[in-house]
């Protein structure tokens, strides 16, 4: 069999096999352990040393130690007083809580590296007052929807880190890269929140200002999630610590946090640890399958005949980007985001560093691509969420509410297209 | 397989994700011990890259059993939920034995991988040396836990097929 037919063959097995709802790492493991006897003639026992090397790694053991810290921040209150803290200083705007929930998503975002924490999380602290307030669901759901996706932009981010370690990027530089970004699509998001509400104002009662005296008050209640967060990202990008071991430090300090406001219990510590323990065990089951997977592709070279031919297109480099974005936000569709990276990253990453993009700034701009599937039905893990949080609010709903938004995502995508330097700016002048 | 068995499988796989937990927690104070030494007693401890690469094995593998038990691995569920609930109690029958078998078979070459280590008493080529048979103990004992809670789903699946029952293992899982 040519190995062209044989990567074709194996690539609809997986397919098919993803389809009829095996789970994603065991299909993409049973693909290429067929792959590994019946192609390209490996033993068996390549599987072990494949689970073994692909996760013995102390870059990505930041991926678990970074979601306990969140899970450790979420559980300590923190997150509610961080909500009505921002309530007091950004509550004035157009819109006010819907930007609110967006600034508050970006301040999130700089302990949690996941979006799904993200949107449950305020699904159910900034819903209900929401909900209290009048405010038009489609415009409350879009935002917390898509402000999620600032969690996973703005480091600490577990596909940075996954990507990171997978391409052998820097985790710190990409970090760096991100923040930047990160802030933008931020402001921009507070911004479409701002025009909607002009456009129709029925979307949200008339906001009120709260006194200066209470923004002061409200200072305390912001102070914690300033610590955490400037001492764990400076000592990052200070080239103090490597991300890792930040990542360590913030659960200390998370922990510290969560005594602070007399939270912490054993069995808030043992939730939080338990639930690192499922996030990384479904992640890490799917970076080894992935990792197996990718072995048999190369063996085969099928990934470096696909860039090959797409390169022998002769198109410009714009072209094969929008291409990409295209196909991305089509699989988006279909695929959660770390699934999505990890079996598409052997094929497309030879075509984007031939064509002279910096890996660094694709990791970013994969990181919006990917969010923008968490929103995407028919598969879209945000939605999900909330839909679970709130089940009155069917799956579809959601995804229509977070619409417009995904407008504002895009053109974020837009701008890093066309100015890169925006992503790495921060981390030439860093390292 | 009667209830008992399918508790017994559940503790395990919860006892295999505490203790990954646990390594989740020591390495986060061994982590801090080490950034700890290096700038205050000027003095690195050289433990944690080494054992951090580790512990994240062992969190991972030995978390596989417990995430599976708690339906947490991700799949995509949106096609099957549109057949009727019979047929895709048979297709995730099908789909859960596929799943089964590779897993058995990861933990068949583990255990021959893990033997192997022993007999060649493989070691790290760090300086401490580390005897890699103690964290590539984790592979084996947590893939034979994996399969076995697949088993168990599986044996569900059956017995709802034919009692014509239309099992929870039927509708979507939300992670």
């Amino acid at each position: 069999m040519s190995p062209e037919l044989s990567t074709t063959l194996l690539m609809g097995g997986l397919l098919v096999l993803l389809a009829f709802g095996l789970e994603i790492g065991a299909a993409m493991g049973l693909t290429a352990a067929f792959g590994l006897v019946f192609v390209v003639d490996k033993p068996l026992v390549q599987m072990a040393w494949t689970a073994w090397e692909s996760l013995n790694s102390f870059t990505l053991l930041a991926m678990p130690l970074f979601v306990f810290m969140g899970a450790v921040f979420s559980g300590s209150g923190a997150v509610h007083l961080l909500f009505s803290a921002l309530d007091k200083w950004l509550g004035w705007l157009p819109g006010g809580l819907a930007s609110v929930v967006v600034a508050a998503n970006g301040v999130f975002g700089a302990i949690s590296g996941s979006s799904v924490a993200a949107a449950a999380t305020f699904s159910m602290i900034a819903y209900p007052e929401m909900e209290k307030r009048r405010y038009d669901p489609e415009l409350s759901l879009g935002a917390i929807a898509v402000g999620g996706t600032l969690s996973v932009l703005v480091p600490p981010s577990l596909i940075l880190i996954v990507y990171g370690s997978w391409e052998n990027v820097s985790v710190a530089r990409l970090f760096a890269a991100a923040m930047i970004p990160g802030v933008i699509l931020m402001l921009l998001l507070m911004l479409s929140v701002i025009v909607m509400v002009k456009l129709k104002p029925s979307l949200a009662p008339p906001s009120a200002s709260a006194t200066w005296g209470e923004r002061i008050a409200a200072i305390k209640d912001m102070l914690p999630w300033l610590v955490v967060i400037v001492i764990v990202m400076g000592s990052i990008f200070g080239g103090l610590m490597t991300p890792t071991e930040a990542s360590a430090l913030g659960a200390i300090m998370a922990l510290g946090i969560a005594w602070y406001y007399g939270r912490l219990s054993y069995r808030m510590v043992r939730e939080a640890a338990l639930s690192a323990v499922k996030v990384t065990a479904m992640i890490g089951f799917i970076i080894f399958a992935a990792r197996l997977l990718s072995f048999v592709f190369q063996d085969l070279g099928a990934t470096v005949k696909l860039s090959g031919l797409v390169l022998e297109l002769g198109l410009s480099k714009y072209w094969v980007m929008l291409f990409i974005v295209i196909l991305y936000l089509i699989l988006g569709m279909f695929f959660d985001s770390m699934a999505m990276m990890l079996l598409t990253l052997s094929f497309v990453m030879p075509v984007i560093t031939k064509l002279g993009y910096d890996p660094v700034w694709w990791g970013v701009t994969f990181v919006l691509l990917a969010e923008i599937g968490l929103v995407t039905p028919p598969f879209g893990l945000n939605l999900f969420t909330m839909h679970a949080v709130l089940p009155k609010f069917s799956v579809l709903y959601i995804a229509r509410a977070s619409l417009p938004f995904l407008a504002v995502m895009l053109l974020m995508i837009w701008i890093l297209i066309f100015f890169p330097e925006i992503a790495l700016w921060l981390p030439r002048r860093l390292y | 397989m009667g209830g008992k068995a399918e508790r017994l499988v559940g503790q395990l796989a919860y006892a295999a994700g505490a203790l990954a937990a646990i390594f989740l927690v020591g390495i986060i104070v061994l982590t801090m011990a080490e950034v700890v030494s290096r700038y205050v007693l000027h003095q690195p401890l050289i433990l944690a890259d080494e054992f951090g690469g580790y512990a994240l094995v062992a969190i991972t593998f030995l978390g596989l059993a417990y995430c599976a038990r708690d339906k947490n691995h991700i799949r995509i569920t949106f096609i099957v939920e549109r057949f009727r609930p019979r047929t895709a109690g048979w297709i995730r029958l099908v789909t859960l034995a596929l799943g089964f078998a590779f897993i058995a078979v990861a933990a068949w070459v583990s255990w021959q991988f893990l033997a192997d280590s022993f007999a060649r008493n493989m070691r790290s080529n760090s300086m401490l040396m580390t005897p890699l048979k103690w964290p590539q103990m984790a592979l084996p004992i947590g893939f034979t836990l994996f399969a076995l809670v697949l088993l168990v789903h599986l044996v569900k699946v059956v017995q709802d097929l034919k009692a014509g029952r239309n099992a929870d293992e039927f509708k979507a899982e939300e992670f």
